[in-house]
């Protein structure tokens, strides 16, 4: 026997909306099978017989709807079973039989009334409607009924465990809340207890699959994946909270709990009947088998709805058809018709910890079932035209997975949502359990975001997930800002990346660029590299070819199948269309600069300036020469010194310019004077800020965007003194000389390093340079240097010398930092050597004799042991891991001493200006002064050294040193080792004998 | 050789700033030695203290010349700056204008510079400011005025000129009676 079910919500208003669309439809349907019972106040089930014609199985002109979406679904089976259970426990059903069947929560069943409207459009082809106008609208109808309904009944309706008792048991709200947070604790221990054993119940698992692969292969891999979708998710989810923590509990593990035979007896038809049954067994509790422990109750429960939701997923991936159309045995939560319905019916389920669960386990399971391509509906029109029965089932399975993901996302959208929603009057319901909740689904639409981009409502859970990156609460901010940034990075065709970047810069806009930075920040990761002035290109060109292919088409209208190859072609190709990526990439692009463009200018909340900033010197190179004046035109503004831009702001700021200088707007011939001086000045205060305490953290990382300000800041300096040519000689040594100063004030050697990098490298592009390094008399300079100047070029910098780099070479406590400064004076003068002589070997040469130009003889020792040293380790760096190969002229020099036995080798080496320097034996005797010139007279050159270009006396000097140093170094080293392991045996020995 | 009148002062100065702008207070307050400007047989020269005492030895028909000479007051009392003062525009100029080397003879033989021979310019120079002429090596050749705004620049078509010739470094070949 068959029966129907009708239930009518007890809410006046929206009721009558509903329930008059529902007699039409049902009436022009199927006029005898339904019936209408009127709502009592406790139990309103009425039941009829099923007169109709073929009963529910047979086919309906409509095609069967979906659990959420459609409001023929109303009418239910149930099954003679359930009946009888129902009967069986008709305490317990009577408080659940007169709520509304979909919706636990009231603004659900508002809201339900809403989609009798929306449900046609919704079909309609599969168009997309943004899920937040919906939400609108829900939100209206959900405040007219809060207004009308009390808030004690929804609190009543909305507690978990209370809600089966019989009236008598009142729990106030702090108590249920206190309740639903130590159940949660104990679900912890739970969880943690079960995941201990599910290791040792790894092996009867392998059994068990081992029999079921008898039965089903396949079955098995499913199951698999799942378990390891889980674990996945345990992955992403483990900084969550505690919900999801026992979220991510096994199934199999938890199945201890139910009846051992459910687990024997599943296969593919058992699986049903198991969910049933564990459903039916978790409503079935009661408070007094439990005697009266609510807890313990509520535990029990969680456990079979756990194992519930398990199942129906294991169930549904098994077969993704028959979960998704199949009517399971009558059981589920609400009995909602299939196996899928079920799992959403578990999205309302009363408890928010099985709500939570439900939402984290359909993450998984549409991400498994949406197929590669978006789906498109079939039309009026189609569904006309016969087809056959398979192509009806995939119409059928493709319409019902798209209602049911888009009955998902719009849950998740309202759940992510509400806290925000309430009314400000309304009390706050257990604020832990719903920020979980909101986490979670969060959680879950980012996730959807980036695994189902492809897939239909992209743009839905892309505004979603955008309006949550906006949003107040920073961790769900982050979470949002990561994972658009994921989807940009992925995205090749550029579409998509459009489509988030419009939605972005509306939202931005709507909000009028007062939201957090976190979306802005997402931006940065667009991929653009098509040039604003290539896309205009490319875009002519497909114009006058599409322009030309349409004059064709008209002329031999009898190729008309032709095109459709084409486009099929171009679709079966895979890769992303050249036309469409520029197009895409353009349109972003200009986007973006657009938003950048608004915050610098209203920069209401100066926190979005460096993020803008920072995105527009991403883009600067790209934007064509008409764009350029107006950056420019920005960033002069930012240059004002009252607006106390922050560093890495700055730095971006400075950035931008030059990139956009360099690039598109190398044809405004413009001298980016007023960046450098600013840049210059950022020296001063980069090298100001490391005394003052106030810019401590500034100095290092600019806090909110983490960008550390020293990469950036070389980078800066790179691009403006090394990547272009300065013309300006006075501002380049301004540079050169503020540099030193900064490598001076540096308190880090790693630093200063780095600045003296820069420093080496400027003089090899500018030999003017040179001249810094000549002393005091040698120079023909007017006035005095004045470090205090605001432009480089007022400073005078030609004036001074370049007196740090002694003082570096010679003083500094780090070997590396004194290595770099001697490094920096090589390469000064071997610039200026190679500009005056253009002798082949003047340059090489040169460094040969500066070899030899050390600080002193004791220094020499002192800089071997602290080039091994290891700053950041405190310790000796692996040095003795191999002691160095000797230069192969080594070898010669030993041969010719070998061959003219008894006679002294003679060694020459090459001076500065072209002069030749000769010393005896191995030219350790040699003396020459740094700053000055060789005196040395041009005796011969060694015809050897001419020959023999990749074996440079410099480098058979370093490696032979090299290879001394090291040996006694370790000899040293061992040594003080030696020294050391007496020490600690002599202190043990004390120990030991204080001990005795 | 006298110091300038209050009149004299605001002319010459007038004029530096159109070249040096805001930096024509360096040039007045040195921070090594003091300067002062003097005027001898209507030319306007620029002196330290130290050599302007000693030249005070001197006769005024043995003085030819001290210092660095300005420029000349013009018999309708307008002043006019020497090429021989270039440079110190050239170290305190606030708006340059960099010549390509096959547009830089043109300049030094009295020609104003055109848009195809422009290197590079100072960005946001106004009409008719005073710019200081450099060679891409950054050796400055003259100065003159620019006859557009920076922004207007990139726009001109090739022979339209930029800068408009005042004063250049040939002139000491070519006007060398009239400098001394």
């Amino acid at each position: 026997m068959i029966l129907y079910a009708r239930f009518i919500p007890r809410f006046p208003t929206p009721c009558t909306v509903h329930s008059c669309t529902m007699k039409k439809k049902a009436a022009s349907r199927d006029q005898g099978r339904l019936g209408r019972a009127v709502p009592a106040k406790k139990s309103s089930l009425v039941r009829r017989k099923g007169p109709g014609p073929g009963g529910p199985g047979s086919a309906t002109p409509m095609p069967e709807q979906l659990p959420i979406e459609n409001d023929e679904d109303d009418t239910m089976e149930i099954h003679e079973e359930d009946r009888a259970f129902v009967e069986e426990h008709s305490s317990f059903a009577a408080s659940f039989l007169d709520a509304d069947p979909r919706s636990p929560t009231p603004a659900g069943s508002a809201g339900k009334s809403k989609r009798a409207h929306t449900a046609p459009e919704d079909n309609n082809g599969g168009v997309e409607v943004p899920i937040e106008q919906k939400s609108m609208r829900r939100k209206a109808s959900t405040l007219g009924w809060n207004t009308a309904r009390g808030i004690g009944h929804r609190v009543v309706k909305e507690r978990l465990p209370t809600k089966t008792i019989d009236g008598k048991l009142h729990f106030r709200l702090e108590e249920v809340e206190e309740i639903v947070e130590d159940t949660q604790k104990v679900n912890i221990v739970v969880s943690a207890r079960k995941s201990k054993e599910k290791k040792d119940n790894r092996g009867g698992e392998v059994e068990q699959g081992e029999e079921k692969k008898e039965e089903e292969g396949e079955e098995e891999e499913e199951e698999e994946e799942e378990e390891e979708e889980e674990e996945e998710e345990e992955d992403v989810e483990d900084d969550m909270n505690v919900a999801m923590h026992s979220e991510t509990s096994d199934p199999e593990v938890l199945g201890d709990s139910r009846p051992k035979n459910g687990r024997e007896a599943k296969n593919r038809s058992g699986s049903r009947v198991v969910s049933g049954q564990i459903a039916a067994e978790a409503e079935s509790l009661s408070v007094e088998a439990f005697g009266g422990d609510v807890r313990a109750m509520r535990r029990a429960r969680l456990e079979l709805k756990k194992t519930e939701i398990a199942t129906l997923c294991e169930a549904i991936l098994e077969n993704p058809e028959g979960g998704l159309l199949g009517r399971s045995a009558g059981g589920g939560w609400r009995g909602r018709g299939s196996r899928m319905g079920a799992l959403l019916g578990a999205l309302e389920d009363q408890d928010k910890q099985v709500q939570v669960w439900a939402m984290a386990s359909l993450v998984a399971v549409f991400r498994d079932l949406a197929p590669a391509y978006r789906i498109r509906l079939p039309t009026e029109k189609e569904l006309q035209v016969k087809a056959s029965k398979e192509v009806k089932r995939t119409q059928e399975y493709e319409r019902v997975l798209l209602a049911s993901y888009q009955a998902y996302l719009k849950y998740l959208e309202r759940t992510s949502h509400a806290g925000r929603a309430s009314p400000s009057g309304k009390p706050q319901v257990s604020p832990a359990g719903r920020e979980v909740r909101r986490s979670v689904a969060a959680k879950c639409l980012c996730e959807l975001l980036t695994a189902l981009s492809h897939f239909n409502f992209t743009t839905s859970v892309l505004t979603a997930v955008i309006r949550l990156g906006m949003g107040p609460d920073p961790l769900t901010r982050t979470m949002a800002g990561a994972a658009v940034r994921r989807l940009l990075e992925r995205d090749q065709q550029g579409d998509v990346s459009l489509s988030a970047t419009k939605l972005i810069c509306k939202e931005m806009q709507h909000r009028r660029l007062q939201a957090p930075e976190d979306m802005l920040r997402a931006l940065h990761a667009l991929k653009l590299v098509v040039k604003e002035d290539e896309a205009v290109e490319v875009l002519r060109k497909a114009r006058v070819h599409a322009t030309k292919r349409k004059s064709q088409q008209l002329e031999e209208k009898e190729e008309d199948g032709e095109s459709e190859v084409r486009t099929g072609l171009r679709e079966a190709e895979a890769r992303a269309d050249p036309e469409l990526r520029a197009r895409c990439q353009s349109e972003s692009l200009q986007e973006v600069t657009i938003l950048y463009f608004r915050v610098l200018k209203q920069a209401r909340k100066p926190t979005l300036l460096p993020a803008a900033l920072e995105g527009l010197s991403r883009v600067a190179h790209l934007i064509n020469l008409d764009t350029v004046v107006d950056v420019l035109e920005v960033l002069k503004d930012m240059l004002d010194p009252t607006r106390n831009l922050p560093l890495g702001a700055s730095l971006h700021a400075v950035l931008t310019a030059l990139r956009t200088l360099q690039g598109p707007g190398r044809e405004l011939r413009v001298d980016d004077k007023a960046f450098l001086t600013f840049l210059y000045q950022l020296l001063g205060r980069v090298g100001m800020g490391l005394a003052a305490d106030s810019h401590q953290d500034e100095k290092r990382t600019d806090a909110r965007s983490g960008v550390t300000i020293f990469p950036l800041l070389v980078t800066c300096l790179r691009k403006a003194l090394l990547e272009r040519r300065e013309f300006s000689l006075a501002r380049v040594a301004a540079f050169y000389k503020r540099l030193l100063g900064l490598a001076l004030q540096l308190t880090s050697p790693q630093e200063s390093q780095v600045v003296l990098g820069i420093v080496k490298e400027l003089p090899t592009r500018y030999p003017g340079l040179e001249q810094m390094l000549d002393g005091e008399t040698d120079r023909v300079a007017m006035g005095v240097y004045r470090p205090d100047a605001v432009e480089p070029e007022m400073s005078n910098p030609l004036a001074s010398g370049a007196w740090e780099l002694s003082l570096l070479k010679v003083h500094h406590f780090h070997a590396g930092v004194r290595r770099a400064a001697t490094e920096a004076i090589t390469a000064a003068t071997a610039a200026a050597a190679s500009t005056q002589t253009a002798t082949p070997w003047s340059s090489s040469s040169f460094r040969v004799r500066d070899y030899f130009n050390k600080a002193g003889k004791g220094l020499e020792k002192e800089v071997a042991m602290d080039d091994h040293w290891d700053f950041l380790k405190l310790g000796f760096g692996g040095m003795f891991t191999q002691l160095p190969r000797l230069n192969p002229l080594h070898a010669m020099i030993r041969r010719a001493a070998r061959e003219k036995r008894g006679q002294r080798t003679r060694l020459y080496f090459i001076e500065r200006y072209g002069n030749v320097g000769a010393s005896e034996g191995e030219g350790r005797d040699y003396k020459s002064q740094f700053w000055g010139e060789s005196t040395h007279s041009r005796q011969s050159l060694n015809e050897d050294l001419k020959r023999t270009e990749n074996v440079s006396f410099q480098k058979y000097f370093r490696d032979t040193r090299a290879h001394k140093r090291k040996l006694s170094l370790c000899r040293e080293l061992q040594r003080s080792r030696a020294i050391l392991k007496m020490y600690a045996s002599r202190h043990s020995q004390g120990k030991q004998a204080a001990l005795n | 050789m006298r110091p300038l009148s209050e009149d004299e002062t605001r002319k010459v100065f007038e004029r530096l700033a159109k070249y040096v702008g805001g930096n024509l207070e360096q040039l007045v307050n040195r921070p090594d030695e003091r300067y002062c400007f003097r005027y001898m047989d209507q030319r306007v020269y620029y002196v330290s203290e130290r050599m302007m005492k000693i030249a005070t030895n001197f006769g005024r028909e043995h003085l030819l010349s001290i210092g660095t000479c300005v420029g000349r007051f013009t018999k309708s009392e307008k002043f006019h700056i020497y090429i021989t003062f270039l440079d110190y525009l050239a170290q305190y100029a606030s708006y340059k204008v960099w010549v390509k080397p096959q547009s830089e003879m043109g300049f030094l033989y009295g020609n104003n510079i055109i848009k195809s021979g422009l290197g590079r310019m100072t960005e946001g120079i106004p009409q008719y400011a005073g710019v200081v002429v450099y060679s891409m090596t950054d050796i400055p050749l003259g100065f003159g005025v620019a006859a557009q705004p920076t922004d207007v620049c990139k726009d001109l078509d090739p022979g339209a000129n930029v800068v408009l010739h005042q004063g250049d470094v040939g002139e000491y070949l070519r006007v060398e009676d009239e400098l001394s």
